[in-house]
Parts: structure tokens; C-alpha cells; sequence
């Protein structure tokens, strides 16, 4: 925003309105027409008032130079814009003059239309016309405005947080069964289901063209956030009344023209869209490409560029999220050549307004609990590949580990910041071989104590997971000796400062991805993108002591490319999406023990993703407590499940008999008309019955056995169905 | 239950039907032989030769004396049933895709593919059963189709014809006035075939867009939605039973692409009433693109596009238990 200079002349006149055609309302109007009358001309006002404009910073001279300024500085205003021009050709352009003939250093022009008169603006503004004189321009209605503006700061008065009129967005999780809900995008249609075990999942939402993209919930799952090509929406479902639709409400526009890509921070406070200008066609001090966004208010909070083509990803792709945030949105860094730029909210600015020069860091990952952060640098010249972590915003170091021959670090933060595992792949001596170390450090530990575990050379890792709130994790290894061969081990690092230990390791599996339960204790793994789509649950809890530990639950997902746990812990979902097939798209959910509980095919299914959680409201005491009580709450549950299922039997059956009722009465009403055709029917085949004398009888007979027989078994088998049903 | 698997053709099936009292099995393929069948034990009695294109279709007379074939090669040929003698043929300006007999061979429809620059249209003959010489001329045209019309049956009274194309909608047409009746938008792509309920109450229809409806005759009321994962060639009412059975799989275009586990080139016996799918028969591979109950609702038959045909026989189980438990 421009400063405005102080203007010279503060004794400015009231400036003249173009005449309008009747001031005065005629009499006898009636108050609608004279409402209307009065809207437009105060219509007719504003819009004359933006042709006019106020130019400040002329020079003052005496009344013998007038009319040189006068025909010096015309034209300038000439080529600005088209000006107004009364009968006589003459423009209305007036350099005001005071009492004695001298210029009182400022000048009223009037152009065509506000349109002329902006453009005028932007060329007369800021015009350099000497060394003492640049010209200020704005239209008559701001100069009004500004001349109204009190001199004394009043900050406005913020509205009451009940007065912003914003409805709850979370009603869903008042549902009365505690059912978690998921989001599945399909041909042109994105729905929203209850997910409950009793029963079959149940619609709650589902709207045809939602989005032109994908549909992404929001990291506490209050927002859904769809993409179009003029930029995201973001939608919250509004609160129901009793037996009323679902509706889903439209929350806030945020225009982004072509966006391509989404990120909201961890506390849903901002949202991150990109849409993948280049950074050598973007404009440098008003940047396109990438835009943080606060999500209450709808504002723009900053631009910035995309990112420059040196820390592209390998094959080209460009790294999503640019930006990653601290847990609590205070932070937000990215990666930058040779330093990480670490910017700060509300203010979007950088921390200490310089990034952190790190020379040649290649790649950095936030502790998921605190506002610490780990990154690492390769190997140059003779100093070796480091891990460092930093405490923001002080930036300290607080632990460093040199580490030699590294040819790639990949960082794993434990969910909740208590280890970071890095990965590390290293070169042999001959730098012809490649090996695996995985550097643990306790960063909760006094002095953050490192462990490594050593695989040998050539063993492959495939996955590496955390369990989510312990201190185990899993790799899936394969070995270099021995071809096809596919281990999946488990560790435990005992705690905050304990000892690392393998705890046991699976033999033999066809597993490439680790999909621990979010609340730990269970694990799936799963040969994803495979043929077979094998799928084993493993209570590492109950393996941990055996010999030969057997899974849970086994069981195959033939070709699923997509696993997903519920926030709940206690269902995971494989699915069939149509960017790994065209066809058998499906998804099915299961139970933590493997058990399916149901199957749904859906045709060109895109995605599918549950509804995450916000964290819980109850503090650790209170959760203890529920623990304890666990077994008196069972009961209430099971009991409510029970009344549910046999609810939905004698629903299905009511249901039943209803569609047999109608559907017997369409039956009565055929025969009714088939009799009426009898003789017609019969007619056409009387040909017949004279060739062979007994065909009309015949006729007669099949015709009724036909139906009669249709009616009889009819009944029995509704009799059977239901009563296999009840 | 082991289905009877009558190799025979050569290309894929268009069609297969049962004679009036059920003991013969006619079947018609893109080859140029239509070929007839023992039903009780799957032998090849006989083909009709004469057709040089794609067969599409065929029709009985009501005392199996006489047949009639429709082919790609722009005619259609009256066939002494029992000795394969060519009686007559038709010619027309583009592909024949359906025939019937009138309920009591008096009339012939034949329908026309808008092909070649030709609308599609039915051509009413009149029959002359005691003659093999037929009349060049039809009695009747009907014209208003916009799409190829893929089926044309006769209704039990032989005054109002049933025509099913791929212009979506559904047709009943006044055949001595030579009009249209009542026309529905039955689905959302191709109508692919379309077969009459026993007692004539009922027409059921086949889609690519994925699903089969039971109309009403009379009012041309939906009546129900069968809804599956691919397209549906063909479907037909059980004669005896609340039963649909369905037959379709992946359009053929894209069959190559995918493993017949994928393909969806099963059978499925659906409920009339409950839409709810029953069982399923596996065997085809390729789609399924014609399906046919025999008379008496004891057996079914299927062609696909794999060149087979496949007629089953339904276990002592299915007339027994409640018809749920399938195959």
C-alpha cells in the first residue's frame, strides 16, 4: 500500500457534481419508486464522482505563468485518459487557481468513465514531473473518503466470537453411535458414508461434481477442501435437523486460477495451494505460484515462488508439500538451495528475517511433537554427511552426527517426536556396493543417545515404519544371499532409555508395505500392487514372546494398491482404485483381526480416504478412568449393537414385504389384462388348433399352469427366505 | 452342475433360442452358419447354409417347421427347419439384426441396422406357410427408430410389436395401423436385447449402461433395476421362478486387456422382486452375449463371445431350496 503524501491544499473546495437530470424527486411518487429513485442517483453520484480526479503536487506558480503550466501539462492529462468535454470542445480540466491568478498547486480532472479515470490514475500517479513535484492523483469518491478519515487511529472493534455466525461444522461427531465416517470419489460422484460394523456402510452425503480433482479432508477432519480450476472450495457439513438432508455447506473461495496442489497445517489454522507456475515466469515481488491462506478469514496471507529446479525431485516431480509446518503452526520451512528457509505465523515472515544458511542440505523433517528439526547434509569434499537437529526458533543445534560414505538419508520422526530413525545408504569401501544403516536417536533422552543397526551389504530395505504411539518398529528386508527371500523384523528401543533389541522376525513374506494401527499394537502388512494382494495382521503385543508368531488374521485383496487404517484403530480398508485397473474397483473393510466385514464394488472408484479425528478431549487421567471401566461400557455397546442388527432384519423383512405387496398387486393387475387379451392371444394361434385338434386346449392349459405355478412359488419362497433370514 | 458345452461356432454368438417346446436349441453366431441342437444332450443336428455375413438373429414358427434368419449380409433367409432347405430370401438395403415369426406364422418382422446411409426400420411380410414362394413386398413398414433397432418380438396377440434399440428407448407399435404406440427412454446407452416374461406381462431389458430393467408391457412401467458392474448383453425371465438371469462382461474391445477373472464374464441369476443377486455361473470366457431359459425353466442357455455355448442344466437344489441356493 502506497503512503499518501500530506496534501498541499488543505483548504479544498467542495468539488462541483455533474448536473444531474432531476434533482429534486418528482411529486406523487410512490416510497418504492422514490427509494429506487434515490438508489440511483446515489448510483449516478458515485459513479460521476470515480470520473473525477483529484491531482495533487502540481506546481504553484504566479498568474503570469499560467497559462504556459496550463499548456505545458494538458496534453499530459489529454493522453491519460479521455476527458470529458463540454459543448465547446473545451475539456473539463481545471488547474485551480486562487484569488490572485496564482496556481494553488493541484488540479480536477473529468473523464468519460471511472474506467478512463483509473487508467488516468495509474499513469498520472507517482509522475515524476521534476525534481520537486510527483504527482498524487486519486479519484474524487476516495479523496471524499479520505478527507472523512479521522486522524486518530481507532482500532475497529473485534466481533464477539458468538456474533461470527459460523455453524457448527463438527455435528457429525455427535453421532449417537460414535461411527467414524470415509469419502469415496467415483466416476463423476464424491459420497460421504457412516462406516458402521453392524451394517452395511450407510450414506450420509453424496453430491455429483463436487469436485474437478481430488477431495481432501482436512488433517482434524472438519473441512473437506475440493479442487476447481478457478481454486479450492472449502465445504463443512452444516448442522442437521431431525430427518432433514445432509447438506454440506460452502465455507470459503479460495482463488487460485489452475491450482494443482493442497496442504493444510496440522492445526487447520492455513491452507497451501500451488499451482505450479514456474519460478522464471512468476512475478518476483508479487509471486503466484505458491499461496498460504488463512482459512477463517479467507485472506491471502503471502505468495511465494514455486521451487527453483535445483531441489526438484530426481525424476523431475516437484516435492509436495513445498512447505512442511511444525506441529503447532507456529513454523513453516522449506527446503531452499544450500539453507532452509523457516518463515513464522501470523506475520508469514522468516524467522530472524534470514533463512538458515546450511550448505548444501538436502532434505529436513519436523519432530511430529515439538519445534525441533532434523535435516541433513552429503558428504562434500572431506567433511563428512551429517544429521543435525536444531531447536527452533532459537535455531541451536542441539545434536549432531557425522556419518561417512552416505550416499542418501531418509528421516523418520516417531509419531510422537520421541525417536528419529534415519536411514541411512551407504557405499561400500569399493564404492561399487551399497548398504543399509539405520541411526536411531532418543531425542527425549539426556544427550540424545545414538544406536545403529547394521544390515549387510546388498540387503534391500523395503519399508520402514514406526509404531505409531510406542517405541517398536518394523522393517521389511530382503537378502542379497538369498534371491526372493523377504523378512520382516521387529525392534524395540525399551523405552525412552532402554536398549535396542530385535524382538522377532517373520520369515518368508510377500509383504512390501507396513501399515501399523494408529494406536499401535497391530500391524497389517501388505503385498500392495501385487497379484495376490496378500494381507496378514500380526498383535505384535501377543508375538513378541513366541517362537514362530502366527498372524491374527490372513487374508488377500486380490491387486489393491491402497491401504488405509480408520483413525479409530480398529478397521483397515484395501481398495481398488481405477489408477491401478479399470475394473473389480472395490474396497473392503476389515477388522484388526482380519475378518472382512464388508465388500463394496464401486465402479471407477479414485478414492477413498476416512474422516480423520480431532484429538481427543479427554485428558490421560480420564482416558485411564475409561479404561477401567471398560468392561461395564462393553456390555451397554453390545447390547446397542444387537438391538441394531436385529433392527435392520426385521427392517429388511418389513422392507420385503412391502416390495412383494406391490409388486403381487402389478401381478393381479396383468392377469387382469392378460384375460381381457385371452381371445386374442388365442385367435392368433387358432391356425394351429385346426391342424391338430387338441392344441387349443393345450394352449389353454399351459397358459394357466404358467401362472398359477409363478404364484405358488412365489409364496414358498418368500416363506424359506425369510424364515432362513429371521 | 455340469453345463453341456456345444462347440460348434467359430466366431461369437448373437444369439440362442429355444424352440416352443423346448427339446431344440438354435444358435447364431458372427460365422455364416446358424447351427440347431439337441437340448437334452448338446448334439449338432444340422446348420443352415446360404448367409455370406454375420447371422444375428433367428426365429422358430410356433410347430418348428419352418426358420427364419437375419444376417449382416443385407437378408434374411426363410429355412425349411428339418432339412436345411433355403426357401426364400429377402434382400435389403443394410444388415438384418432381428427376426420373429408372428404368433402363428402368419406375419414376419424383420428390423434393419441403420447402416449405410439406411434408417432403421421393421418390415412387416406376410407368411405363406403352405408355400415356399413369399411375397417381395412388405405389408408394413415402421419407421421412427433413431438407433439400430437390436430385437423385434411379437406380442402373445399378434397386433402389437416390441422393438428394442440402441437409441435407448423401448417401442410398442400398432401393427395393422403400421404406428407407434408408446416409446420410452428405457436406459442410459445401447439397449442390447430385450425378452417378454412368459405370460407377455413383463419385458425385461439389457444395457451397456450397466444395468437391466423390468418394464411393465401395458404401461411401459419400470417396473425394477438389475445393477452390475459391466455392461449386459442379454437377460431373461425365468419362466417358473422369481428369477432374472443376466449375461454381459467387459465390452469386447477391452476383453484382451484383462484376465477372465476380471473380465466379469459370469451368469448371475438376480431376484425379480428383492434386485438382489442370487448366484452367479461361471464357465464363459469372454462376454456372455446372448442368454435364453428353455420353456419349462429347467435349464438355460448361453452364448458368448468366446465362440462357445454353454447350456446348463439347473441342479435338483435349485427347485427345491428356495431357489437361494445357486449352482
Amino acid at each position: 500500500m502506497d503512503i499518501i503524501p500530506p496534501l498541499t491544499g488543505r483548504h479544498f473546495v467542495q468539488i462541483e457534481m455533474p448536473a444531474l437530470a432531476t434533482e429534486q424527486p418528482l411529486e406523487g411518487l410512490d416510497q418504492a419508486l422514490q427509494d429506487d429513485f434515490n438508489r440511483k442517483r446515489e448510483e449516478m453520484q458515485r459513479v460521476a464522482k470515480d470520473c473525477v480526479v483529484v491531482v495533487d503536487n502540481v506546481p504553484k506558480i504566479g498568474a503570469e505563468k499560467y497559462p504556459r503550466l496550463v499548456s505545458k501539462l494538458t496534453p499530459r492529462f489529454e493522453a491519460a485518459g479521455r476527458l470529458r468535454r463540454d459543448g465547446g470542445d473545451k475539456p473539463f480540466l481545471e488547474f485551480v487557481q486562487g484569488e490572485n491568478g496564482s496556481s494553488l498547486g493541484y488540479a480536477i480532472a473529468e473523464y468519460i468513465s471511472p474506467e478512463e479515470a483509473h487508467k488516468a490514475i495509474a499513469l498520472l500517479h507517482n509522475f515524476q514531473l521534476d525534481r520537486a513535484h510527483r504527482f498524487w492523483a486519486c479519484t474524487a469518491g476516495d479523496f471524499e473518503r479520505l478527507q472523512q478519515m479521522p486522524d486518530e487511529f481507532v482500532p475497529p472493534q473485534a466481533l464477539p466470537v458468538a456474533d461470527r455466525d459460523r455453524p457448527n461444522f463438527k455435528s457429525y461427531l455427535l453421532d449417537e453411535r460414535g461411527r467414524d465416517q470415509f469419502m469415496i470419489r467415483h466416476q463423476d460422484e464424491t459420497s460421504i458414508y457412516w462406516h458402521d460394523h453392524v451394517v452395511k456402510p450407510q450414506l450420509d452425503f453424496a453430491r455429483l461434481k463436487w469436485t474437478e480433482a481430488a477431495a481432501i479432508w482436512s488433517p482434524r477432519g472438519t473441512y473437506v477442501a475440493t479442487f476447481h480450476s478457478r481454486g479450492i472450495k472449502l465445504w463443512g457439513r452444516l448442522p442437521v435437523q431431525k430427518d432433514a438432508e445432509v447438506e454440506y455447506g460452502l465455507i470459503m473461495r479460495f482463488e487460485h486460477v489452475s491450482v494443482t496442489m493442497l496442504d493444510f497445517s496440522p492445526c487447520e489454522n492455513y491452507l497451501v495451494t500451488f499451482n505450479g507456475t514456474e519460478p522464471e515466469r512468476d512475478d518476483k515481488r508479487n509471486p503466484r505460484a505458491l499461496v498460504v491462506w488463512d482459512i477463517l478469514t479467507g485472506r491471502r496471507k503471502r505468495g511465494f515462488m514455486g521451487p527453483p529446479r535445483s531441489i526438484l525431485d530426481s525424476d523431475g516431480s516437484i516435492p509436495w508439500p513445498i512447505f512442511n509446518w511444525s506441529h503447532d503452526d507456529k513454523y513453516f520451512a522449506r527446503l531452499n538451495e544450500n539453507a532452509i528457509s523457516v518463515y513464522q505465523t501470523p506475520d508469514m515472515g522468516l524467522v530472524d528475517k534470514k533463512s538458515i544458511k546450511i550448505p548444501h542440505v538436502r532434505g529436513f523433517a519436523w519432530s511430529p511433537k515439538d519445534n525441533i528439526m532434523a535435516y541433513w547434509t552429503p558428504e562434500v569434499n572431506d567433511s563428512p554427511a551429517r544429521v543435525s537437529l536444531i531447536e527452533l526458533p532459537s535455531k541451536k543445534e542441539i545434536r549432531q552426527k557425522a556419518l561417512f560414505s552416505v550416499s542418501t538419508i531418509v528421516l523418520h520422526w516417531q509419531q510422537e517426536g520421541k525417536f528419529l530413525c534415519c536411514k541411512v545408504d551407504r557405499l561400500t569401501k569399493s564404492r561399487k556396493g551399497q548398504f543399509t544403516n539405520f541411526e536411531l536417536f532418543r531425542v527425549k533422552a539426556k544427550d540424545i543417545p545414538v544406536e545403529v543397526l547394521e544390515y549387510k551389504e546388498k540387503d534391500i530395505i523395503n519399508a520402514f515404519a514406526w509404531e505409531p504411539n510406542g517405541s517398536r518398529f518394523a522393517v521389511i528386508h530382503a537378502y542379497s544371499d538369498v534371491p526372493g527371500k523377504t523378512d520382516v523384523s521387529f525392534f524395540t528401543m525399551e523405552g525412552l532409555s532402554g536398549e535396542l533389541k530385535e524382538l522377532f522376525t517373520l520369515e518368508k513374506k510377500t509383504a512390501n508395505q507396513l501399515h501399523w494401527s494408529p494406536k499401535g499394537r497391530f500391524i497389517l502388512l501388505a503385498a500392495v500392487c501385487t497379484q495376490n494382494g496378500n494381507l496378514e495382521w500380526y498383535d505384535v503385543n501377543d508375538a513378541q514372546g513366541k517362537e514362530n508368531p502366527e498372524p491374527v488374521g490372513a487374508n488377500e485383496h486380490f491387486s489393491c494398491n491402497d491401504i488405509q487404517w480408520d483413525p479409530s484403530g480398529r478397521f483397515v480398508t484395501s481398495s481398488v482404485t481405477c489408477w491401478r485397473s479399470s475394473s473389480d474397483n472395490a474396497y473392503v473393510i476389515w477388522t484388526l483381526y482380519g475378518k472382512e466385514l464388508c465388500r463394496v464394488n464401486v465402479d471407477q472408484l479414485y478414492q477413498f480416504s476416512w474422516r480423520p479425528r480431532p484429538p481427543p478431549l479427554l485428558s490421560a487421567k480420564q482416558e485411564r478412568e475409561v479404561k477401567k471401566t471398560l468392561k461395564t461400557r462393553r456390555e451397554r455397546y453390545e447390547r446397542e449393537d444387537k438391538d441394531l442388527k436385529d433392527s435392520v432384519s426385521s427392517g429388511k423383512a418389513a422392507r420385503r414385504k412391502e416390495q412383494r405387496d406391490m409388486f403381487s398387486a402389478f401381478r393381479e393387475s396383468a392377469r387382469r389384462i392378460q384375460e381381457g387379451e385371452a381371445e386374442k392371444r388365442a385367435k392368433a394361434i387358432a391356425c394351429y388348433a385346426k391342424v391338430e385338434d387338441d392344441t387349443e386346449t393345450i394352449v389353454e392349459i399351459v397358459e394357466t399352469i404358467v401362472s398359477v405355478k409363478t404364484e405358488i412359488d412365489w409364496n414358498k419362497k418368500l416363506l424359506t427366505s425369510d424364515d432362513e433370514r429371521d | 452342475m455340469r453345463p453341456l458345452l456345444l462347440k460348434g461356432h467359430e466366431r461369437p454368438l448373437t444369439r440362442a433360442k429355444f424352440n416352443r417346446e423346448g427339446d431344440l436349441l438354435f444358435t447364431t453366431a458372427m460365422d455364416k452358419s446358424p447351427s440347431v441342437w439337441r437340448s437334452s444332450n448338446g448334439e449338432r443336428i444340422g446348420t443352415y447354409k446360404g448367409h455370406n455375413g454375420a447371422v444375428r438373429d433367428i426365429s422358430v414358427t410356433w410347430d418348428t417347421t419352418r426358420v427364419i434368419t437375419g444376417s449382416a449380409d443385407n437378408s434374411a433367409i426363410l429355412w425349411n427347419a428339418e432339412t436345411g432347405e433355403k426357401l426364400h430370401q429377402w434382400h435389403f438395403k443394410s444388415p438384418v439384426r432381428s427376426v420373429a415369426f408372428s404368433p402363428g406364422d402368419a406375419y414376419i418382422a424383420i428390423a434393419t441396422a441403420k447402416l449405410m446411409g439406411q434408417a432403421s426400420n421393421v418390415f412387416i411380410f406376410a407368411h405363406n406357410k403352405s408355400s415356399n414362394e413369399q411375397t417381395e413386398e412388405p405389408v408394413k413398414v415402421l419407421e421412427g427408430h433413431e438407433g439400430t433397432i437390436t430385437r423385434v418380438l411379437w406380442h402373445a396377440s399378434a397386433e402389437i410389436l416390441l422393438t428394442a434399440s440402441e437409441d435407448k428407448t423401448i417401442r410398442k407399435w400398432d401393427v395393422e395401423a403400421g404406428e407407434e404406440i408408446q416409446c420410452v427412454t428405457a436406459h442410459k446407452n445401447d439397449i442390447k436385447d430385450c425378452q417378454f416374461s412368459a405370460d407377455y406381462a413383463m419385458v425385461i431389458t439389457a444395457s451397456k449402461d450397466h444395468t437391466a430393467k423390468l418394464w411393465s408391457f401395458h404401461d411401459f412401467s419400470l417396473l425394477r433395476t438389475y445393477t452390475v458392474d459391466h455392461p449386459v448383453n442379454s437377460a431373461a425371465v425365468s419362466p417358473i421362478f422369481s428369477h432374472i438371469l443376466l449375461g454381459g462382461g467387459q465390452e469386447a474391445s477391452q476383453v484382451t486387456t484383462t484376465g477372465d477373472r476380471q473380465g466379469k464374464f459370469e451368469g448371475k441369476i438376480f431376484h425379480l422382486v428383492y434386485e438382489e443377486e442370487l448366484g452367479r455361473v461361471k464357465g464363459h470366457f469372454g462376454p456372455i452375449n446372448t442368454v435364453a431359459f428353455s420353456p419349462d425353466g429347467k435349464q438355460y442357455v448361453s452364448g458368448g463371445e468366446d465362440g462357445f455355448v454353454r447350456l446348463h442344466d439347473f441342479d435338483p437344489d435349485y427347485f427345491t431350496k428356495g431357489q437361494e441356493g445357486l449352482v
